[in-house]
């Protein structure tokens, strides 16, 4: 004990498997709930975690660009996080989604912030929060019964093409669209001289991918994405001991790198062709999900209980298969 | 009078001797390449999961793998385990850092271009939170232990412990390193864990041998290029489905192994296993025949320069039996 102590296992737990025998109990689930921390990634770059999804923070002259904004439960503490990194404004919060724990802080952040252009219409200053058009209806046009975020809290500059991009703290910043993945309002947010790529949920290092077929997800969708990202991402090639890379903030979990998006892309792919082998088969949804096709990945990335299980995925990539195939 | 001596002696001692004994790993070392030569040689058999406690997830994943995930364009400079130096045929360089005060802050174990390096810190820093980025060679912290080096690896990426046949390891797997060096020779242990795919711990333990003369490993530069042209901008992975590797069972119809021996149950690992098949293995006959008491190593370079010594069994019966259709030795 005193050796592990003296190295240090006792603070990775999460690391350290106990109980064996092919199992892992739900608590050492990675990224259920991880300690709130700010972690800085590049020299202006910095990730929050712990907030909800992951809050990425640009920072420099110009003042902050937000991408998301955590939970609503989180946001005085995010917002105490954010100003902990700079005196400047908040300027932008880029929404990569309209899931609540991605624009549930949109509403105390924007609010302690200030637009780079002025609008005159309003009573007080606040930060922009830019979002695909689909946000902003998702977000104003809930689901009956569902509660409704505050106005304040609505994406105030939206857009619906593939692109939209600004230039600030000296950096390129593109807001890349990617049509029905995890959802219908999915932006890749790509900082282009920092090489920083913020992903949403598109990249959910916690689980298998989050299809949201009821907000427009698919899998066929999210499968491109992820290749698009592929390419947006460059590797240590050739110089492979060096660090430098690009660098990947997912929707949630640690920041990742290339080889981390190979992984992610390779487990949906091979997963998605042996159901489609068994949709091909003529396989019922049932007769699927008992013969597990996801065995090789289940233990890491599935999940079986909570808001996104491995049936409620294989269902998705199901659903998804059998929609082509009529189609 | 021998009370003085011993004080002296004592005194000498605690000059030469740092505070917490430790020993100079400094060097350029070759792995002793008969050492579980086709492992480090030429490589795995097809479907050879010997030796490793794997999970049912982890053998299902492995059984997933083909030998072409490797080659795609996205994988080729993917880096390996920290750990794979016990399988690689190559050079390890180790060295160490200093603080601005002189004093060691790290040992690294490096010159694998397919391996991250191991930067071994021995300042005492506190590990990363489960928050941080993983790193290809992990983050590693060390103690002395007399003249052990234990080492402990997190932090590691999702790769491959095997590449050759696709043992997985996850982004949770853990190693502790244990390295000891007599004269020129280095003992290095690695008892790696995973949560997911190993029942229990992958012990491993090699010895290297220091090498002046050897070039010194620190090619860094890895290249990719397109080896599978029909896979260029499809997005398409190579893979086997559930139930249909043709590797599955190889090791069985070559060798007779027992299909759970080859499909890495914990059971196997342990002598006790031994016992169990002693009255009921039977080698296959091609391979008996020709190299009693010593059955069905493929020993690439049998009797060249550079072959594993004394080992003189050849193709281990692929001429009649496996698909790579080596020939027998007594037709050379």
């Amino acid at each position: 004990m005193a050796f592990a102590a003296a190295l240090g296992v006792l603070d990775t737990l999460p690391y350290v498997a106990s109980g064996f025998k092919g199992t892992l109990l739900a608590q050492q689930r990675p990224y259920e709930n991880v300690p709130f921390e700010t972690i800085q990634i590049r020299p202006n770059v910095y990730v929050i975690l712990g907030a909800g999804a992951n809050i990425t923070a640009h920072v420099g002259e110009d003042g902050i660009v937000l991408v998301d904004s955590g939970s609503a439960a989180m946001a005085d503490k995010a917002l105490a996080a954010v100003k902990a990194l700079s005196n400047r404004p908040i300027r932008y919060i880029i929404n990569t989604s309209a899931d609540a724990d991605h624009v549930g802080g949109n509403a105390t952040l924007a609010g302690a912030g200030r637009s780079l252009i002025e609008d005159t219409f309003a009573d007080d200053e606040r930060a922009a929060i830019v979002a695909h058009e689909n946000v902003l209806l998702r977000l104003s046009t809930p689901p009956s019964g569902a509660p409704q975020l505050p106005s304040e809290a609505w994406p105030t500059e939206t857009f619906t093409s593939r692109y939209r991009s600004v230039y600030v703290n000296d950096d390129a910043v593109q807001m890349i669209r990617q049509p029905g993945a995890h959802s219908d309002g999915d932006l890749l947010v790509h900082f282009r001289r920092a090489d920083v790529i913020v992903t949403g949920d598109i990249l959910d290092l916690r689980h298998f991918p989050v299809v949201d077929t009821a907000r427009g997800g698919s899998v066929r969708g999210e499968l491109e994405a992820l290749n698009r990202l592929l390419d947006l991402t460059v590797p240590p090639v050739p110089q492979v001991l060096k660090p430098g890379r690009t660098l990947l903030v997912p929707g949630h979990g640690r920041v990742a790198d290339y080889s981390e998006l190979v992984e992610y892309r390779d487990m949906l792919t091979i997963v998605r062709d042996i159901i489609a082998d068994m949709v091909k088969k003529g396989m019922t949804l049932e007769q699927v999900k008992a013969a597990n096709p996801t065995a090789g990945y289940r233990a890491r990335w599935g999940r079986e209980s909570g808001p996104w299980t491995t049936d409620m995925f294989v269902e998705a990539v199901y659903d998804d298969l059998t929609k082509a195939r009529k189609s | 009078m021998n009370r003085r001596v011993a004080i002296v002696f004592g005194a000498v001692l605690a000059v030469v001797t740092p505070a917490a004994a430790q020993t100079e790993l400094t060097g350029t070392y070759l792995p002793l390449m008969h050492e579980d030569y086709i492992e480090r040689g030429p490589g795995s058999f097809l479907g050879d999961f010997t030796g490793m406690p794997l999970t049912d997830e982890g053998r299902a994943k492995a059984l997933l793998y083909t030998s072409n995930q490797p080659s795609t364009y996205e994988r080729q400079c993917v880096a390996q385990s920290p750990g794979v130096f016990q399988y690689r045929p190559v050079v390890m360089r180790i060295w160490k850092e200093f603080d601005p005060e002189g004093r060691v802050l790290a040992w690294v174990i490096g010159g694998d271009y397919l391996r991250g390096d191991i930067r071994i810190w021995m300042d005492g820093r506190p590990r990363p939170s489960v928050n941080a980025q993983h790193v290809d060679g992990g983050f590693s912290t060390g103690v002395w232990a007399g003249d052990t080096l234990t080492v402990r690896v997190t932090h590691a990426k999702t790769a491959w412990i095997r590449r050759g046949v696709g043992i997985p390891g996850s982004d949770f797997t853990t190693i502790t390193m244990h390295l000891t060096r007599r004269a020129d020779l280095l003992t290095i242990t690695t008892i790696q864990e995973d949560p997911y795919y190993l029942t229990e711990p992958h012990v491993v333990s090699r010895v290297f041998q220091l090498n002046p003369r050897a070039t010194d490993g620190t090619r860094q530069a890895c290249n990719t290029a397109n080896e599978i042209p029909t896979l260029e901008d499809t997005g398409d992975v190579p893979h086997y489905f559930p139930g249909r590797n043709p590797e599955e069972d190889f090791m069985v119809r070559t060798f007779n192994v027992p299909k759970e021996a080859a499909m890495g149950y914990a059971e196997t690992l342990y002598p006790e296993y031994r016992k169990k098949l002693k009255d009921v293995y039977a080698p296959p006959a091609a391979c008996w025949d020709r190299a009693p008491g010593y059955c069905c190593g493929w020993i690439e370079r049998q009797g060249l320069p550079g072959g594993a010594p004394n080992l003189t069994c050849n193709d281990g019966g692929f001429a009649e039996l496996g698909p790579r259709g080596r020939r027998r030795a007594t037709d050379r």
